[in-house]
């Protein structure tokens, strides 16, 4: 059986802005820099790493809204490219990190929805109202809230009707991008319930982008942990929770705060920050910052995935030692 | 035990509106103890945030007004404090922080002048010790290489290093209380351990105080010593932060508890509390948690609970928790 997503050596470049001589190549931003991984159907995948690490290009580049500058993306087995990209965008939708901006404020919601469905072509235009409705209830809301404009929804209303807008496509893909990061800790809660409840209805697969790693374990088959643009730890979700194997995944999951009632600051915390990307350290860009750091990690190509443990972890205390 | 050193009392807020007045914040009571942190928790809109501007008399008059109670801080009532005394508090015996260290700092000030500026305001320096004294200040916060650090512009800092500058800032005339609104909600997890370290390493080397206002109650388990959760402008339970946290009175703070998300819990649905924070437009009646709460009874919906105190220093408002905690106890 293939993938319903395959990503192979993707990179995404910027150019970095700042003064150049003439005839001087122009700085680069590698955000993405050879991610590969696959997501079947059904499955989700979460996304995690700190701001900056790439993994909203990563899911743009994914859905052909970034360009990439290198790599492959196979949606189905099928390279996505000019062509083939109808197909994609047939089958994929995202939902964003800001309800509220992510919603037309001119427009009301049943607007929103029947837009969708009609460029789409999903359901015959007498049979759109009746849609909107559907798609409204199945999101938690009702059919009153079509007459509204965003203006007068509260935030998680509104990340219901994005939620609502990405399944009027009736899409294999969803890419949700830091989709709770902006709601209310009871509201977050609903919204994730929402997705699970979904996810299982629909037969979706799902690319959970977050920086909060404990919603990722709620809701996620499997997990790619990001640094600085690339997949520096890959596995089932329950694996790299109990077993964390790259020293940077260990040191995200010991900084989540818990609700201990005897809890305290976690001790030995990672020192610094993320360096940036425009001036990478050679060898494993998590070097710096790295409690186990060795020689031959502060010098050469960065370290690639390999298995350590149940997953895959990008990091020399796992073999590929190169002497 | 001496006084603490900042006490509100019964303080409310109002908002007129189109000549209607809307209640914000209701007789909210707390105390900080010098050398306390205060975990103030609630959701948006729940009022924590207003109550602590008004306690540095920071509301816009055009709209909000203390409309009773009085905020005693260090013998002194704030409330009724005229401008100027208020401009010797503010910055300098209270300092605050916020969530977004990048709209707070002057963009084309170099970080060094912004904070020796307050230090020859309020404490009458000349420019060459304020200077001397804001590198020091910048040292003690984290930040390396302050004496050249001092001249950057906040642009040149990341946001954790931004926050730092924030709190130096903040700190530059030893204030006894620190107001920290959010202060890592913005930042990545590994550089909120960070700052939150350093919050409580300032507490303990210099006493001070400081609320932390956070919707996160794992910031609040890992930071302070007492807790107040708000719901819609009013408080409904406050204690020590291991009382609240393992044993909650109010069905607003268990559930709040429940529906955070753990890492060590396994994957599958959340609890979670139905339908959404209420605006104060419209307030419901009696306990306003009422429409949301799984427990209420009909008490509920007629009348507004006070806080009980349930065991020492734990108090709750709930007509159906409270009593049955309290009869629990006696027995």
């Amino acid at each position: 059986m293939t993938a319903l997503l395959e990503v192979a050596g993707l990179e995404v470049a910027f150019a970095a802005g700042g003064f150049t001589w003439p005839g001087q190549a122009a700085r680069q931003v590698k955000a993405v820099n050879g991610v590969s991984f696959a997501l079947n159907a059904g499955e989700t995948l979460g996304l995690v790493g700190e701001s900056g690490c790439g993994k909203t290009t990563l899911a743009r580049a994914i859905l052909a809204l970034t360009e990439k500058s290198a790599g492959e993306v196979l949606f189905e087995g099928e390279r996505v490219d000019r062509t083939s990209l109808m197909r994609l965008r047939r089958n994929a939708a995202m939902i964003f990190q800001d309800p509220f901006n992510a919603l037309n404020p001119r427009m009301r919601v049943g607007d929103i929805l029947a837009e969708v469905l009609r460029v789409h072509r999903k359901v015959p235009p007498d049979r759109i109202a009746a849609r909107v409705e559907e798609l409204l209830v199945l999101v938690g809301l009702s059919g009153e809230h079509a007459r509204r404009k965003p203006a007068t929804l509260s935030g998680g209303q509104c990340q219901r009707v994005g939620i609502a807008r990405a399944l009027a496509v009736e899409p294999k893909l969803i890419v949700a991008d830091e989709c709770v990061s902006a709601l209310d800790v009871s509201i977050q809660a609903q919204i994730i319930n929402l997705l699970i409840d979904i996810r299982s209805r629909m037969k979706l697969a799902m690319i959970f982008i977050a920086h909060d790693l404990a919603v990722v374990r709620r809701l996620c088959d499997r997990v790619c942990v990001m640094y600085l643009g690339r997949i520096v730890e890959e596995g089932a979700t329950a694996d790299v929770f109990s077993a964390p194997k790259h020293p940077y995944t260990q040191a995200l999951i010991r900084a989540i705060p818990e609700i201990d009632p005897a809890g305290s600051l976690p001790r030995n915390m990672l020192p610094g920050e993320p360096p940036s990307p425009l001036d990478l350290p050679p060898g494993c860009a998590f070097h710096p910052r790295c409690p186990q750091a060795m020689d031959i990690c502060r010098s050469g190509d960065a370290p690639v995935l390999r298995p350590a443990g149940e997953q895959r972890a990008a990091c020399l205390l796992y073999g590929g030692v190169r002497h | 035990m001496s006084a603490p050193l900042l006490d509100i009392r019964d303080l409310s807020i109002e908002a007129h509106k189109d000549g209607e007045r809307l209640g914000i914040v209701e007789r909210v009571s707390f105390s900080v103890a010098t050398g306390e942190i205060l975990g103030l928790v609630g959701e948006s809109g729940s009022g924590k945030t207003v109550t602590c501007r008004a306690l540095m008399r920071l509301l816009p008059t055009r709209s909000l007004r203390i409309s009773g109670g009085k905020i005693e801080f260090a013998g002194r009532n704030l409330v009724t404090a005229s401008e100027a005394e208020m401009r010797h508090i503010r910055g300098a015996r209270i300092g605050m922080i916020f969530q977004n260290p990048a709209s707070h700092l002057d963009p084309v000030m170099r970080i060094g002048r912004q904070i020796g500026e307050s230090l020859v305001l309020h404490l009458q320096m000349s420019p060459r010790e304020a200077k001397a004294q804001t590198i020091e200040l910048l040292r003690q916060v984290g930040i390396p290489d302050p004496q050249r650090r001092a001249d950057d512009f906040p642009h040149q800092f990341s946001g954790g290093m931004r926050q730092r500058a924030m709190i130096a800032l903040a700190l530059a005339c030893s204030p006894e209380l620190l107001i920290a609104d959010e202060p890592t909600t913005a930042l990545d997890v590994t550089v909120q351990a960070q700052i939150l370290r350093l919050l409580v390493e300032l507490r303990d080397k210099r006493g001070l105080s400081i609320i932390l206002i956070t919707h996160d109650l794992g910031v609040v388990a890992q930071t302070c010593d007492s807790v107040a959760v708000m719901y819609a402008g009013r408080i409904c339970e406050k204690g020590p932060k291991r009382d609240v946290l393992a044993e909650p009175l109010h069905p607003y703070t268990s559930r709040l508890i429940a529906c955070q998300p753990s890492a060590s819990a396994e994957a599958g649905l959340l609890p979670s509390i139905p339908g959404q924070p209420p605006s104060p437009s419209a307030w419901p009646s009696g306990c306003r948690f009422h429409p949301r709460c799984e427990r209420a009874i009909g008490l509920c919906r007629s009348s507004a609970p006070e806080l009980v105190t349930v065991r020492s220093n734990h108090v709750a408002a709930c007509h159906v928790t409270a009593p049955a905690r309290l009869a629990d106890e006696a027995a």
